[in-house]
């Protein structure tokens, strides 16, 4: 603002402070992201009136294809919500049992190994930055097409993403505890039990309820993609243009992540008070 | 002797067993079982299915890049360039909307029953998963990028919706009042109060997201068949046995991400010190 001011008074300004000025760099900002938007809705052949033009036609398409949703298959869809559910807590489990192995080893306070420390962060560098979805195409031509190969996919996603929090987590401990332990004499071992352990287990518990949470939430594409739970069972109603069906499906898959969403947040208000 | 025994027997108990702690076990004990239940009884896994060959290959041609076509590798870039387009319309477009919503969404600048309702409606519409908005979209739109766009940006909007209401929410309720004393009106108090104080936690919200659409734009390719964006490049590579090309869409993924990951972070550490 200091510009406009300048300005006013009648004062000389020179370009340098033109460009420092807040308001300035603020509209400045806006406008080139208006202009870069432009852009790439240019290259992937964005239209914005088409969302209005058609927006009857999609809102009459979901009225015709997709209501009412037809639970007629009802034994079906419980089964597979329960193996979805399954699935992504065991695939939650094991990811966070690895992970927390990991983290001990790529952790700055608990990492004595360099060689084993920098590995570690590569992997789990290169797996958490490829989608998880990517992953379940990549092993889809070796693996069988099934529940393993979603529980495969889903523990691997979990496990790099979660390693790279727990050791955050573990660099966050306090580490009076650690060194009151090595003085006693405890081994490498021992101060992990004694010391890292306790301190981290509810926050840890924590994040793998937060994971459990996203395995469920991605169980849909996964499941499209690599087969197994709910979201097989929603490409194969796609497929075959069961429309009615299929929205029976997304509506227990709502109906699930809402009730888990309730459930995970009672459970972390009790463990972090 | 005694003295040794009367220690053993009159040692206190360091630990005491509180109610959160057996809310822990109790969680760790059911995972554990759901997951012995899970592999062992309920998944049968076929190794005769499990392709050893088709897997040494697919590590063996994982960085071979001299084996992919120089049309294959224009053609690619240029789908990763859609693909970060998309992310980015998509982000931008669910800040811009997302900030206006989300301060009506915080319980300290509008009443509770406006807030409750738009927050609900967020909810719910994080509930439903990205794959199902596109695929109802579909219908109408054709298999365009229009459709991956409107898709994305339901689920955005209510994550900025949620995370920047309870950023705003944060904020010392004596800097409001102070202004309301003072005659401003709501317009004054968001622009003067609310946003500068909450601008970090959303530009570090904004990243995070922008991470998250990134990876969505690149998913949603193959699993509705949005064309020209390069999970759909990706796909179409593994189903054709073409590993090389495989490979080499993962890297450019990868390589993205890690910009981004990197540069995010080095924003933010600026953007907090400043």
């Amino acid at each position: 603002m200091k510009f406009w001011h300048a300005k006013k008074e009648g004062k000389k300004i020179s370009l340098k402070k033109f460009f420092n000025d807040n308001l300035v760099k603020t509209i400045g900002t806006i406008f080139g992201m208006f202009i870069v938007a432009c852009l790439a809705a240019e290259l992937i052949g964005f239209d914005f009136f088409l969302i209005f033009r058609n927006f009857g036609k999609v809102v009459a398409r979901f009225f015709e294809l997709y209501l009412p949703p037809n639970f007629s298959s009802l034994n079906i869809l419980l089964e597979e919500i329960w193996v979805t559910i399954i699935l992504a807590i065991s695939a939650g489990t094991i990811g966070c049992f690895l992970a927390y192995f990991s983290a001990i080893g790529m952790s700055n306070k608990t990492g004595k190994n360099r060689f084993l420390k920098g590995s570690l962060r590569v992997v789990a560098g290169f797996v958490r930055n490829v989608p998880t979805p990517i992953w379940a195409i990549i092993l889809l031509m070796a693996f069988w097409f099934g529940e393993f190969l979603a529980l495969l996919v889903m523990t691997l996603g979990t496990c790099a993403f979660n390693a790279r929090l727990f050791s955050d987590m573990i660099d966050e401990t306090n580490s009076h505890s650690i060194e009151a332990l090595e003085a006693t004499g405890a081994n490498y071992w021992q101060i992990i039990v004694h010391a890292v352990y306790p301190e981290t287990l509810p926050v840890a518990l924590s994040w793998a309820l937060y994971a459990v949470e996203s395995n469920i939430r991605s169980a849909t594409i996964i499941g499209m993609l690599a087969g197994g739970g709910i979201g097989r069972l929603i490409g194969v109603y796609r497929h075959f243009r069961r429309f009615d069906e299929l929205m029976a499906a997304v509506i227990m898959v709502v109906i699930t992540i809402l009730i888990f969403d309730q459930i995970s947040i009672q459970i972390r208000k009790r463990i972090l008070s | 002797m005694n003295r040794a025994r009367d220690l053993t027997i009159y040692r206190p108990k360091l630990k005491i067993m509180s109610l959160t702690d057996y809310t822990i076990y109790s969680i760790i004990i059911i995972f554990f079982l759901t997951t012995i239940y899970t592999v062992f009884f309920r998944i049968e896994f076929r190794w005769e299915f499990f392709q050893a060959e088709t897997a040494m290959n697919i590590a063996r041609n994982f960085l071979r890049f001299d084996l992919v076509e120089n049309v294959k590798r224009i053609e690619m870039i240029r789908s990763l360039l859609n693909t970060l387009a998309l992310a980015f319309l998509t982000t931008l477009s669910g800040y811009f909307i997302g900030l206006i919503l989300g301060l009506f969404a915080a319980r300290n600048l509008t009443n509770g029953k406006i807030a409750s309702a738009i927050r609900g409606a967020a909810s719910f519409v994080r509930a439903v998963p990205t794959i199902i908005w596109v695929l109802i979209l579909v219908s109408g739109y054709g298999l365009t990028a229009t459709t991956a766009v409107v898709g994305m940006f339901f689920h955005t909007l209510s994550f900025f919706i949620k995370s920047f209401a309870e950023a705003f929410e944060e904020i010392d309720g004596g800097t409001i009042e102070a202004l309301k004393a003072t005659g401003s009106n709501w317009l004054q108090i968001v622009f003067a109060a609310v946003l500068p104080s909450s601008l970090t936690k959303m530009i570090s919200w904004v990243a995070i997201r922008s991470e998250i659409n990134f990876a969505v734009a690149v998913v949603i390719g193959p699993a509705v068949g949005v064309p020209g964006t390069i999970g759909t490049m990706i796909n179409n590579a593994a189903r054709a046995g073409n590993h090389a090309e495989q490979g080499f869409g993962v890297i450019l993924i990868f390589v993205t991400a890690l910009i981004m990951e990197v540069s995010i972070n080095y924003f933010r550490q600026k953007s907090i010190i400043d």
